[in-house]
């Protein structure tokens, strides 16, 4: 059996409990009847392939283990964030009783301990859960390590702190497979790129959100990371580092589409506005092509979510002011009415080519 | 250990990122610790406690805000700005240029009016310590208060007269109990230059900050309208209290709230790369 990722391991899985319903249909209808051989033959083989995908994978094999999964992976999110919130607030009640050489060292061995603990679950985890959940405990302690000893020692607050925590973040993201940490890792590299960028033009660090141009630059690279390096051992990676980048492209174009005046282009601010408002249409438009095209279901909806919003503030613009409201409020509907048809037609089109590929 | 398909490599390298960052931050504590760029002794008005509604039960750190002020205008009233909106009056056209901003980032645009915001850069700040700008502002402040006392002395049932002299006597009682005596004079793009200009590092202190160029509302309203700089907070306003150095500040903090004068005294030490520690009461 050829290498393949939990989500592989169970398309597959679901693959073959739909083979299993489809064949019982065609038996009750006398289209394909197997005799007793041939299916304990098939049965036989899924049997087998079934426990060994179990043995490696912590895979669902029905629909109610699979609402419980959806359960634990909640559970697991919310434990991850309460926690991380728990160790925050514990830390600030009770680090000013400690002296500076221990607050010192129970930051760096928080950090080293919380780390050694989701070694220690991983090696007893098979499920993944509790480790996802110990390593995001360790990324908050690394978090709160550097910048509660930034505070005790009157350190400088710098952009250089974003890359060690999205190193943090994007090293427990692919040790333990966790999106959460991925995105955190992400947005603080989008953070420290856009902050080194407008520091070189004489900016302070912390005003990276007065320029949204210096979020551009690591949008289009955080798109196409994942064409460039395939990320078939990660599940759901690939489309996140898409959505990410997306939003770190689409974000600022909004923001620029709006407020000018904080653009680095030596035009008038209506001008630069109108550039930015055609540069988010047609990006959009772009991401939900190429995500249709390729089966990019994030980059999809993501691609829908911004074009509805770069069209809602536009229509804003234009007609708040000039209509009464349940004309505003019915062209709002009519829009939305409109860029249902065009869906369904995009849906329709879709659907039939790929039939014709299958023919 | 078995790590149920984890890679285990990626767990040596975070453990390897903890040590290294932490190995930096502590080696970057020690140099700048190593020698004294600046060392000033301060009190309650230069060193602020935390105001009560962040100070609660369950924030049990303790730090001191460093409180600087500006010279804006020769109005009596509104001489010199502190905490907000720190437009300095030195800090003109020329000035903000030297400093590196562009031409377009001080030409005001009607159209933008808020741009200024957008162009705020990182400069040198020099910050005098009970010198002449602590001087000019008692001046002026005793001045205001003793015209103001000699015209009510002279008319003495004018109410106005009587409300402006009150005034000017609690003005000048807080420029010289309660203001602080720490003054931004100069901005610079480099410490080395500063220091070569301001050698007295027991008055200057050098410290890293914000610069933005901005306009005050009644220069908007004119045809050429005056840019000035607005100096943000300093890189570092709030300083650590350690454990040990506590008691200091332990009657204020309990006396927070109740109009009891504050009495808290602390020698603050700026080092090699300009990072401030509080060293307590001695000299």
């Amino acid at each position: 059996m050829k290498a393949l990722s939990k989500l592989q391991a169970q398309q597959r899985v679901d693959q073959i409990s739909a083979f299993d319903r489809e064949l019982d249909n065609l038996g009750q209808d006398q289209v394909l009847v197997l005799d007793a051989e041939q299916r304990a033959r098939v049965s036989n083989y899924h049997q087998q392939l079934m426990t060994e995908l179990g043995s490696h994978f912590d895979i669902d094999r029905d629909t109610q283990s699979r609402q419980l999964s959806m359960g634990l992976r909640i559970s697991s999110f919310l434990g991850a964030l309460a926690l991380a919130a728990s160790v925050f607030f514990l830390f600030r009640q009770f680090w000013g009783v400690f002296s500076t050489a221990a607050q010192t060292s129970v930051l760096i061995g928080a950090s080293l301990g919380t780390l050694g603990l989701t070694a220690f679950i991983a090696s007893r985890d098979a499920s993944g859960y509790f480790t996802k959940l110990a390593a995001v405990l360790a990324f908050t302690c690394f978090v709160l390590n550097v910048s509660l000893l930034g505070q005790i020692y009157n350190i400088t607050p710098s952009d250089m702190a974003l890359l060690p925590w999205a190193a943090l973040a994007l090293l427990l993201a692919y040790f333990c497979q966790l999106r959460l940490l991925l995105v955190a890792g992400l947005l603080c590299l989008i953070a420290f790129v856009a902050a080194r960028v407008g520091t070189w033009g004489g900016m302070y660090w912390l005003d990276l959100g007065r320029r949204p141009e210096n979020f551009l630059p690591l949008a289009l690279l955080l798109f196409w990371l994942p064409s460039w390096l395939p990320h078939h051992k990660y599940d759901g990676f690939a489309g996140t580092y898409r959505i990410v980048g997306l939003l770190c492209l689409l974000l600022p174009m909004l923001l620029l589409a709006n407020w000018g005046s904080s653009s680095y282009l030596p035009w008038p601010n209506s001008v630069v506005e109108g550039i930015y408002q055609i540069l988010g249409f047609v990006g959009s438009a772009a991401a939900i092509w190429l995500g249709t095209r390729r089966g990019w279901t994030g980059t999809v909806n993501t691609g829908v979510v911004m074009f509805v919003i770069f069209l809602y503030t536009k229509v804003f613009d234009w007609w708040w002011e000039l209509m009464p409201k349940y004309l505003f409020f019915m062209i709002i509907a009519l829009m939305a009415i409109l860029l249902m048809l065009i869906f369904q037609r995009l849906r329709a089109v879709t659907s039939s080519a790929s039939t014709g590929v299958q023919q | 250990m078995s790590f149920h398909g984890f890679p285990r490599n990626l767990l040596i390298l975070a453990g390897g990122l903890i040590v290294v960052v932490n190995s930096v931050m502590l080696i970057g504590v020690a140099y700048n610790r190593s020698a004294e760029s600046t060392r000033l002794q301060l009190d309650q008005r230069e060193l602020a406690l935390p105001p009560i509604w962040r100070y609660n039960e369950e924030d049990s750190g303790l730090h001191l805000q460093l409180r600087w002020r500006v010279e804006h205008s020769n109005d009596e009233f509104h001489a010199y700005r502190d905490a907000y909106n720190r437009l300095a009056k030195w800090l003109d056209a020329d000035k903000l240029r030297e400093l590196g901003f562009s031409e377009r980032a001080l030409h005001f645009d009607p159209a933008a009016p808020y741009r200024g915001w957008t162009s705020s850069r990182q400069g040198w700040l020099v910050l005098e310590f009970d010198g002449e700008q602590h001087q000019l502002a008692l001046t002026r402040a005793r001045g205001a208060w003793e015209r103001a006392r000699a015209a009510r002395d002279a008319d003495p049932d004018d109410d106005t007269l009587r409300q402006q002299a009150q005034a000017t006597e609690l003005h000048w009682n807080s420029e010289r109990d309660e203001q602080s005596r720490l003054f931004a004079i100069d901005a610079g793009r480099s410490p080395s230059e500063l220091r070569a200009r301001y050698p007295d590092s027991d008055r200057y202190l050098i410290a890293r900050g914000r610069i933005q160029p901005d306009w005050t509302s009644e220069s908007r309203q004119r045809p050429d309208p005056v840019v000035a700089g607005r100096i943000g907070p300093l890189d570092i306003e709030s300083i650590h209290v350690p454990m040990s150095l506590r008691h200091h500040f332990e009657q204020d903090l309990q006396n927070r709230g109740q109009g009891a004068n504050h009495t808290h005294r602390g020698t603050v030490a700026w080092g090699r790369r300009y990072e401030p520690w509080l060293l307590g009461e001695q000299p």
